[in-house]
Order: structure tokens, then C-alpha cells, then sequence
């Protein structure tokens, strides 16, 4: 499992985001805590994939995200 | 008034020895054969005014008088239907093992959920009234005492920035927050009579937190994780789980917008899914059903053997044909 800590973001109470995913031997790959930002990131590696497209495509700016710790899961 | 309350409540408590979930037998109060709201004359009175749907007054005024009521309620705590009846506000802990205070271990805008509830900011408070080993944020989960204190002026300004930025709706979440019930609805009030609340729970909540919840959310999203009790007994040391579950999520879906989410557990088609589903299809025909595939092996799951693994894509497949032939409302 990786871990996946996005930069501070300016407009943050300062705490990192945190995304979790599994790569599965099987090229599946799930997801826990999925924010914007890992969702963009997803999106770009796997343009394919419509579960994560159509949470990319909401908009939402990255700039002013609220960030902070744990959980959530697109797996859960 | 609240501390007559309380004194009134420990009056009318009457000791019991109980057999109660996580395999513990424990003293239990519990409040006889009335339920606690009917005999607690502030929640009566407040509950009965504060939960007309009539009430002219607005969300955030019927949230300020609920969190009183939920807070002195914690004397006698009855909040989720293992009725432990453990004073809080005086330093006792139930299963949840959960003080007075609130603590929250996240608070951050994902889009994991449901497309319709994303762009989310998702705040998830520490402990849990369930056990279940293979819970995804089970450290936090299990340890009420996690994270950080809540200070709700700060985290409403948080949720409040991320409305402002898109966010579409507010998820509280857990842990299971139903044993926070007067944090929440501090937290409730303190947010915008107009911002879509969502309430995410393990539907295990008693009457009477549902009673002080009537109206606060907009949707209820609810785990129905167990088709049967054994595997419920089993995975999350809850008894009775099955009934419990179908009781909260028939209420809900009387009294809000419902989505029932079920995680696909390897090995627990047949058990878990199968029932569940069936269930759904006659008893709540057309209600929106999230089903997700994506387990992993988290927590304490490989005490388990057929949870050392995740979700095949033939029982994944397996799963979705069901739903279909049952004509559930499959929701993304």
C-alpha cells in the first residue's frame, strides 16, 4: 500500500492530505481517502477509468482545498 | 434544569446485569421499561417542540436546543442500542468507551462518496460503538481518545472555506458519530441552515438519538454491512446487529433522503449481500443502494481468513447481477 501526501496547501489549516491506494497484482487499483487533488493525479495516469474521471471533473479548486488527515474510501 | 435532569435520571435508573455486545458482560443501567426520552422531562419537552417539522424555527435554533438536550442525556446514555446507560458526564464509559468530549481524527473535502454527495467535506469523529475488525480506519475508530479536540468555531470556518469552494455538501461521519450525538449538533448549529448535511452512520443509533436527529440531515447514507447476525456477532462483536440496522434505515427512510451502502467482504456474497439485498428490494423498493467492491485487508481483518484478501471480479460480478435482478437502485 503507498501513501500519497499532497504538499501543504497555502489556503489549508496546514495539515497534509492523505490518500491511500492498492495496486493489485491484477492492475485494479483501489482507493481510500481519495481527495481532489489524488483524484486529478489517478485521472492522469489511467484516463480511462470513469469511476475516477467523473470525480475529477467536478470542479473544485485545488487552491483553496480544506484539508487535513484520514479515511474515506472509494473502497469503503 | 439540565442537572435536575440528570439527578431525576439517576432516580429513575435501575441496575440490571446485562449480556451486552464485545463479548462483555458488564453492569448496565438501564432505565426500566420507558424509554429514557419519555421519562427525561427537559429531552421530552424539548424533543416534542424541537422535532415538529412545522417548527418555524430553523435548523441551526432546533440544533442548539437538541445539543443541550443530547449533552445532559449523557448521564444516562442511551444514545446507540447497546443502552449502556453509563454516566459520561461523569467520567464512565460504555462499548464505545467514549467521554464527554468529542474528538475528531479528520476533516478534509474528498470525493470518494457518492457522485451526488461530492465534492464533500467529510468531518469523522473518533470511536465507535461497533467493533468490527476489518474496519479501514480502525485505529481512530476503536480509540475514542484519537485525534484532536473538537473545536467547533475552527472546524465550522473549515467547512464553511470548503462550501465556499465548491464542497456541495457536509458529511459527518465517524467512527460512528451517533455517540457524539451533542457535538454533532453543536456542530450542526453551528454550520449554514442552507449547507446539504449528510450523515453517515453504521445505522445502529437507539430511538432516541434518532428522535434528536429528525431533521438536522438531509441524507442519511447508511452502512447495512451484515446480512446475518453471525457474521455480524463475529466480525464486529454485535449482537442482534440485522434487526437493529433495518429498524434505523426503514426510520430514515421515513424521515430524510436515504442511501444504504453495503461493502462487498470476500466470502460474504451468499451470508451478507444476498440478504441484505433482498431485504432492500421488499422493504425499501427504489431506495438508493451504493454497493462497493473495493475491501482490503485493514485493521485486524486477517484474524479472518476469508478476509485476507479483497473482492474477486467474479464475485464483484456476482454481486452487481444480483442487485440487478432484484431491480435495486444501483447509485455510483
Amino acid at each position: 500500500m503507498k501513501k500519497h501526501r499532497s504538499p501543504k496547501d497555502s489556503a489549508s489549516s496546514g495539515k497534509e492530505q492523505v490518500s491511500e491506494l492498492l495496486i493489485l497484482p491484477d492492475g485494479r487499483i483501489l482507493v481510500h481517502n481519495l481527495t481532489q487533488t489524488f483524484a486529478d493525479l489517478l485521472h492522469e495516469l489511467n484516463p480511462g477509468d470513469e469511476q475516477i474521471t467523473s470525480r475529477t471533473r467536478l470542479c473544485f479548486a485545488p487552491a483553496r482545498q480544506v484539508t487535513h488527515l484520514q479515511n474515506h474510501e472509494l473502497s469503503n | 434544569m439540565i442537572r435536575s435532569t440528570i439527578s431525576e435520571l439517576h432516580g429513575i435508573n435501575a441496575i440490571e446485569r446485562t449480556a451486552t455486545g464485545f463479548g462483555l458482560r458488564r453492569e448496565s443501567r438501564r432505565a426500566g421499561a420507558a424509554p429514557l426520552w419519555k421519562l427525561n422531562p427537559l429531552s421530552k419537552s424539548g424533543v416534542a417542540a424541537a422535532l415538529c417539522h412545522r417548527s418555524p424555527k430553523s435548523r441551526s435554533v432546533l440544533a442548539r436546543e437538541r445539543a443541550r438536550i443530547a449533552r445532559a442525556m449523557l448521564a444516562d446514555c442511551h444514545l446507540c442500542e447497546h443502552h449502556c446507560g453509563v454516566n459520561r458526564l461523569a467520567g464512565e464509559t460504555g462499548l464505545c468507551h467514549a467521554g464527554a468530549e468529542a474528538r475528531i481524527f479528520m476533516a478534509q473535502t474528498e470525493v470518494s462518496d457518492e457522485l451526488e454527495l461530492i465534492p464533500t467535506f467529510a468531518i469523522a469523529l473518533s470511536g465507535c460503538n461497533l467493533r468490527c475488525d476489518f474496519c479501514i480506519t480502525g485505529g481512530p475508530s476503536w480509540n475514542a481518545r484519537a485525534g484532536e479536540p473538537l473545536r467547533v468555531k475552527e472546524l465550522v470556518e473549515r467547512a464553511d472555506a470548503a462550501l465556499a469552494s465548491g464542497a456541495r455538501t457536509v458529511m459527518i461521519l465517524g467512527g460512528e458519530p451517533t455517540i457524539h450525538l451533542p457535538a454533532v449538533l453543536e456542530i450542526v448549529a453551528a454550520l449554514p441552515d442552507d449547507a446539504k448535511l449528510v450523515w453517515k452512520t453504521n445505522a445502529h443509533g437507539s430511538a432516541q438519538a434518532r428522535e434528536l436527529l429528525d431533521g438536522m440531515f438531509d441524507v442519511w447514507l447508511a452502512d447495512f454491512k451484515f446480512g446475518k447476525n453471525a457474521c455480524a456477532r463475529r466480525l464486529a462483536k454485535v449482537p442482534d446487529y440485522v434487526r437493529i440496522v433495518r429498524e434505523n434505515l426503514l426510520w430514515a427512510n421515513d424521515h430524510s433522503e436515504l442511501i444504504v451502502r453495503h461493502l462487498l467482504m470476500p466470502g460474504h456474497v451468499e451470508c451478507c449481500w444476498r440478504p441484505v439485498a433482498e431485504w432492500l428490494a421488499a422493504a425499501l423498493p427504489g431506495v438508493k443502494v451504493n454497493l462497493r467492491s473495493g475491501f482490503w485487508q485493514a485493521w485486524q481483518a486477517a484474524r479472518h481468513a476469508e478476509l485476507r484478501g479483497t473482492v474477486s471480479v467474479p464475485e464483484s460480478a456476482r454481486a452487481v447481477a444480483l442487485a440487478r435482478r432484484l431491480g435495486l437502485n444501483l447509485v455510483p
